[in-house]
């Protein structure tokens, strides 16, 4: 097993390494100038040479790929911001709070209710609860966040009043835009939890149990969704690894200073340090999720404690 | 006589409702077991055999199924009017089950002994410890190492995890033994291992079974009385001698004759030929009358009564047995 886990560490190394040459790329690619956005409209256009030799910006492609390499995996420094000349480092930590706030919450939730909504519809497969089931989570799915989340502040806030509509003040801000990042993800872990329960209490040890003479109710908790979870599991991951990377545009209805509207900025400035940071942040996180995602995995099915130990 | 009986059926029905048509999978089926005998029930796959067994122990998928008519008297009690809650204190308990396929009849995320005093738990007021205990015995009784109690079931071959389903299902000691095919799936060598142990088992035990399989060699060795099961009909049904002796409907003839023999002199197999009817489209008359040689227009028009040929030996077929 930790052979496993060193394995997949030093896949981790790879896996970053190549966004950073991904990210590096694209942003070189991509049209825009760094230096004209820091500067003033009426500046010359030596001026604006003149800052982009300075920033190193005239030099080969592989020249700054290499420096920012070297920076950011020898010297550990992704730089400073064009925009705001403070640390990446500093700026992504002081946002990246309220983003994994709202999607550990809203990946919680979505997991206790989708699953349950899940199982629900998958024990009373036809029946008006299944269709129930179906309908909602298709119209959850299908529904555009930006959508949802403004009828919750016209709902909640500004008729009810019971809410406030934007902010971080206090814990209760944050009941909205949780709500708006969970109900995509609820649908689609019921989803996937719908369809995995029917494939497993289709299966002949669940007969098996049943034979025995184990009660509806603990065939499906105590046989059925533990063979049914890995699938789910996947789903949950790959939910909260999206979620990480901000959902912008909640954060930009709900005005929370969160990673995503941060990016946001970053790309519209070509503020390179600052997209390059917070996209290999991103992408640390995601994976570090993907890896615990795949040590669950061997909790819940032996079978896979037995793969991870042959290496 | 009548209180020697375990388990009566009487005119059992089952039909399976598709998107546009009903299968006929069991068409008036009655038999009788006496306690402590061993009834075959043989026949090719598709006949209604499963069908049958899981009917006993209603465990039918609920969706699909439906038992449209019959009685089923399991020691005097009538099982299909039992609660659910009733039925889940049976089974397991007083009617236990062994399924075909050991490769997927244990639940992978589960280790086997628990598989075992899961069983054992839910019947009997014992303490966690207990039932450990007891089902370490189960698996010492069927020939598993104590030490692999908390294996799991990938980490054991076909035969292996079959002795796990056998011990499973003996764990409460029951009165009937429900046997699906418990050979089918296994190496040739094994099937001889694993019936030996059945039938050791089954005498130490003193349980009745119920031996379902479409191989003949089975019930050589194990049963007293044989149903031979054809498109959802027991046409024919007698002692293990009158079935293998006295053979008399043309199906179970055929049966015989499509089996390689040591003994008589080599030639070719003689498969019966054609197909078993579709369940969705049983014919009016008797169900076997495309295939059988002997058929003519009555048993093509109308179909045949249950009759008898001996003692306690009965036939469904016109051309033999006497008329009542």
């Amino acid at each position: 097993m930790a052979r496993y886990i060193v394995k997949r560490l030093v896949w981790l190394v790879i896996i970053v390494l190549s966004v950073a040459v991904i990210i590096f790329s694209l942003m070189y690619i991509t049209d825009g100038d760094p230096a004209r956005s820091m500067l003033s409209l009426n500046a010359t256009e030596e001026q604006v040479n003149a800052l982009r030799e300075e920033l190193g910006l005239n030099d080969p492609y592989l020249v700054q790929l290499v420096r920012f390499l070297r920076q950011t995996f020898l010297e550990f420094d992704i730089g400073t911001s064009y925009r705001t000349s403070k640390p990446v480092m500093d700026e992504v930590f002081g946002r990246i709070g309220y983003t994994l706030l709202i999607s550990t919450v809203s990946t919680a939730i979505a997991t206790v209710l989708g699953v349950r909504l899940g199982i629900m519809a998958a024990t009373n497969q036809y029946s008006w609860k299944d269709n129930a089931a179906i309908f909602l989570s298709l119209f959850c799915v299908s529904m555009p966040e930006f959508w949802f989340a403004l009828m919750l502040v016209s709902i909640f806030a500004l008729n009810l009043g019971l809410l406030p509509p934007f902010g971080v003040d206090s814990w209760v801000c944050f009941i909205l835009p949780c709500i708006s990042c969970m109900v995509g993800g609820m649908a689609t872990i019921a989803r996937q939890t719908r369809s995995s329960m029917l494939g497993v209490i289709r299966q002949d040890y669940i007969t098996t149990a049943k034979a025995k003479g184990q009660t509806p109710d603990k065939i499906i908790k105590k046989h059925a969704l533990k063979n049914a979870l890995i699938p789910i599991i996947t789903v949950i991951g790959t939910q909260y690894g999206i979620q990480m990377g901000g959902s912008v545009v909640v954060e930009q209805i709900f005005s929370i200073p969160g990673l995503g509207s941060y990016m946001m900025t970053a790309i519209g400035f070509r503020d390179y340090p600052a997209v390059r940071g917070g996209v290999l942040i991103i992408a640390i996180c995601f994976s570090v999720v993907v890896l615990l995602m795949d040590l669950i995995y061997a909790f819940v099915d032996p079978r896979f404690k037995d793969q991870y130990k042959n290496g | 006589m009548e209180d020697n009986i375990l388990l009566r059926v009487e005119d059992l029905a089952v039909d399976f409702r598709g998107d546009d048509e009903v299968a006929h999978a069991v068409n008036h089926v009655s038999f009788e077991l006496r306690a402590g005998s061993t009834l075959g029930l043989v026949g090719e796959t598709g006949a209604g055999k499963t069908t049958i067994a899981k009917s006993i122990l209603r465990i039918l998928p609920e969706v699909s199924a439906r038992i449209c008519s019959g009685k089923i008297y399991f020691n005097g009690e009538e099982l299909l009017s039992l609660s659910e809650k009733q039925m889940q204190k049976v089974r397991g308990n007083e009617i236990a089950m062994i399924f075909q396929d050991p490769m997927t009849a244990l639940n992978p995320t589960m280790t086997i002994g628990d598989q075992v005093a899961e069983a054992i738990l839910l019947h009997e007021k014992l303490s966690q410890a207990e039932g450990q205990t007891r089902a370490l015995d189960m698996l010492r009784m069927v020939g598993i190492d104590g030490g692999r109690y908390e294996d799991y079931p990938h980490q054991f071959s076909g035969g292996m995890k079959q002795r796990v389903v056998i011990a499973m299902a003996l764990a409460c000691k029951p009165q009937l033994l429900i046997a699906d095919e418990p050979t089918t799936a296994l190496d040739v060598t094994i099937q001889a291992q694993v019936l030996d142990m059945m039938i050791s088992l089954k005498k130490q035990l003193g349980t009745s079974v119920i031996m379902i399989t479409h191989d003949l060699g089975v019930i050589a060795e194990t049963c007293d009385y044989v149903a031979v099961v054809y498109a959802g009909e027991i046409v024919e049904y007698g002692t293990a001698e009158d079935i293998f002796d006295r053979t008399a409907h043309p199906y179970t003839e055929g049966l015989f004759n499509s089996l390689p023999s040591k003994a008589g002199s080599q030639r070719r197999l003689r498969p019966i030929s054609g197909m078993m009817p579709d369940p969705a489209y049983l014919p009016a008359g008797c169900k076997f009358a495309d295939r059988c040689p002997y058929a003519d227009d009555r048993c093509r028009r109308e179909a045949p009564a249950t009759r008898p040929v001996g003692n306690g030996h009965f036939v469904k077929c016109w051309q033999r047995g006497t008329e009542e």
